[in-house]
């Protein structure tokens, strides 16, 4: 069995350490690492943290575990190493994500060390924006930024698109609250409890105590009634709407979809804007067939993003390294890797 | 009356409006207040616990404060005091809804009321799991005369299609409410878990809601915490007993003659060993009353429905501070 030098360790740690910072549907942090060797390390996707009622493909899933991928990479850009990424490796093992080799040389400089500052400072933003409008150089460099991975990035601006997306995404936050299933695993997911380390924390998410007057509903968070940011969000038409896609609709798509938001969302850091992810018009598989239908699109759509400048807000929690990080040279043979258990604050839930 | 006569029927009146605070009322918002001056007890509607998406007309705040009012009458017929009750006595005041006077029986006849004294307290909206045991005709028959006796019409759903379209309509209701962030934020400002708080539904108390349940006439969602600790499946099909109740107008008037019907309706459940719950969403929409009406062919101006039914008993839900309720004038 090969070992894991001190060093090596310490490289891992800091690049799990970046990974987990990535963002993550419902802030759910379904990934698992495992250090295999000083020059490997496995990204796993965790299943038992997907969401089936609103992510039964494991969409969103993936996606946020192509956010960690692409933290991870730039925390080794900032060690000078561009490692080699294989997607799904083993297909024997459907939730081995990527495996991450570094080479024997280091670069001198990688471009996307850039992004190292930011990947703290990132986070998603559900405050009131601004009404200044963002400037086309901030746009032109988002759309530049999730090229760079495969991602296909479009400001929505014709006003009959801008319609159709309050429209449907209207119609898709309807679907959703009807839904006995859609509300309970909401619940599960959102929290009061201050130490727990996953989860939508409600000193997180707008308070929702009456009408909406939002032309693109922000997903209602709000399920103990006991939010913290203030009701009135701004989330209209005429705020910056971009829709993040991939031309293929498969996990490999799915993981680079992942790697071109985080690389976006961290751009948008860089130059000073906050975003807020808007997936529910996405999520009900009609209403994101009517999108592609009416936008006119002739790739998978995967995320709407809303961008503009708000206040700070506070992190939400992630789980401690020892929960999502595995050293497999010093695991028992046989032993599983990865946590199939859901997590306890679920089932306490369920008991 | 003698200083003497009038300080018994103050007492007696007190007695009462402790045991009106025990009605039922939606989403438990207690929306009432009592005044007891000297021989008189007033009823007041508290229109600041309005629930306002979910009751803008305030339909069934007035019901609350009638099935309040029925129980001073119950009360009252327990001490062998005769009630005079004057509906809405004051043109001037929508908040005044009822006073009562009593004085004491002479002629020595039990008014029937008294024997739903003892169940005040028993009577309770359970949310559990019914039994599949079908509800005797016997039980629906008197059960409607108690509400034909308050002025209200009680019908027995019992054929097919209006089952079926009873069924739909609601399941409509559901849909258009939970689609309303307003109502949302209504349903959860009155879902608690805080264990001081003396109003509103408790968290516990309540199915658990985890997407699974097949219930073809929907319960209300009250697990807004997702810590219903009762069984998610409530077996509330459209083969349940069913009863709905209306009267002939739709004003003050009726409603609170309608509350008065729907507690003595509720308390002969009791008495008889029953259990109900009201599912009044299908009600509370506009266009689903609406076609509840049309497609039941119904005359009257529908307010709640009941599903009736036998089940393990039930917590009793929170009740406010008697203090914070009752005034009384010296």
């Amino acid at each position: 069995m090969s070992s894991v030098s001190v060093e090596g360790e310490r490289l891992w740690h800091r690049v799990v350490q970046s990974a987990t910072l990535a963002p993550s549907v419902h802030n759910t942090q379904p990934w698992h690492f495992v250090i295999v060797d000083d020059q490997t390390l496995e990204i796993y996707a965790d299943g038992s943290r997907q969401l089936p009622v609103l992510d039964p493909f494991g969409r969103q899933m993936l996606i946020s575990v192509g956010c960690a991928l692409f933290n991870a990479r730039v925390e080794l850009a900032l060690q000078g190493y561009e490692p080699e990424v294989q997607l799904f490796p083993d297909r024997g093992q459907a939730n081995l994500v990527a495996s991450l080799r570094i080479p024997a040389q280091k670069q001198p400089w990688l471009p996307i060390v850039d992004y190292a500052t930011a990947v703290g400072l990132r986070h998603t933003n559900r405050r009131p924006f601004e009404d200044e409008t963002v400037p086309p150089s901030v746009v032109h460099d988002l759309v530049q930024a999730a090229q760079q991975e495969h991602g296909i990035l479009v400001e929505i601006t014709r006003p009959e698109d801008l319609l159709a997306v309050s429209r449907l995404s209207r119609h898709a936050d309807h679907a959703q609250n009807s839904n006995a299933a859609y509300r309970s695993e909401l619940r599960n997911w959102t929290t009061d409890d201050s130490t727990r380390p996953d989860g939508v924390s409600s000193q997180l998410v707008p308070r929702v105590d009456g009408p909406s007057r939002d032309d693109v509903p922000i997903r209602d968070f709000d399920v103990r009634g006991n939010a913290w940011l203030p009701s009135h969000t701004r989330s209209t038409v005429k705020q910056c709407l971009m829709l993040l896609g991939t031309k293929d609709d498969d996990r490999e798509s799915w993981l680079h979809a992942g790697e071109a938001l985080e690389r976006v969302l961290l751009a948008a850091t860089l130059a000073g804007y906050s975003a807020s992810p808007l997936t529910q018009v996405i999520e009900v598989p009609h209403t994101r067939e009517r999108l592609q239908d009416e936008l006119g699109l002739s790739w998978h759509p995967h995320l709407l993003l809303r961008l503009g400048r708000a206040a700070k807000t506070s992190p939400s929690r992630r789980r401690p390294l020892t929960d999502v990080l595995t050293n497999r040279s010093i695991v028992q043979p046989g032993q599983d890797l990865r946590p199939s258990s859901p997590s306890p604050a679920r089932s306490s839930v369920e008991g | 009356m003698t200083m003497a006569l009038t300080t018994r029927s103050a007492a007696a009146l007190r007695r009462a409006a402790a045991r009106a605070a025990l009605a039922p009322s939606v989403h438990n918002t207690q929306p009432w207040r009592f005044v007891v001056d000297h021989s008189e007890l007033e009823i007041y509607a508290d229109y600041a616990r309005q629930l306002r998406v979910l009751d803008p007309t305030c339909r069934q705040l007035i019901i609350s404060c009638g099935c309040a009012l029925f129980n001073t009458r119950v009360s009252l017929a327990h001490q062998q005091y005769d009630a005079h009750v004057k509906i809405l006595p004051d043109a001037a005041s929508t908040e005044l809804l009822a006073t009562v006077t009593a004085t004491p029986t002479t002629d020595g006849v039990v008014d029937p009321l008294a024997m739903y004294d003892s169940v005040v307290e028993l009577r309770r909206s359970n949310r559990r799991r019914f039994a599949d045991e079908e509800v005797p005709i016997e039980l629906v028959e008197a059960l409607q005369e108690a509400a034909e006796a308050e002025g209200a019409t009680l019908v027995h759903i019992h054929r097919e299609e209006h089952r079926l379209a009873l069924a739909r309509l609601t399941q409509e209701a559901d849909r258009v409410q939970l689609l309303d962030p307003a109502y949302r934020a209504e349903l959860r400002a009155w879902t608690t878990d805080e264990p001081l708080r003396r109003d509103g539904v408790q968290a516990a108390a309540v199915p658990h809601v985890d997407g699974n349940s097949t219930d073809e006439i929907p319960i209300r969602d009250f697990d807004t915490r997702g810590s219903g600790q009762l069984p998610a499946q409530t077996r509330s099909s459209r083969n349940q007993c069913l009863l709905l109740l209306g009267t002939d107008t739709d004003d003050v008037e009726s409603w609170l003659a309608a509350g008065q019907a729907l507690e003595r309706v509720w308390l002969e459940i009791a008495r008889r060993g029953y259990t109900a719950s009201p599912l009044t969403q299908v009600v509370e929409i506009p266009v689903t009353r609406a076609g509840l009406r049309s497609e039941l062919e119904l005359t009257m101006q529908p307010h709640v429905l009941l599903r009736v039914g036998r089940a393990p008993a039930t917590p009793a839900s929170r009740r406010r501070r008697l203090s914070d309720v009752l005034l009384e004038r010296q």
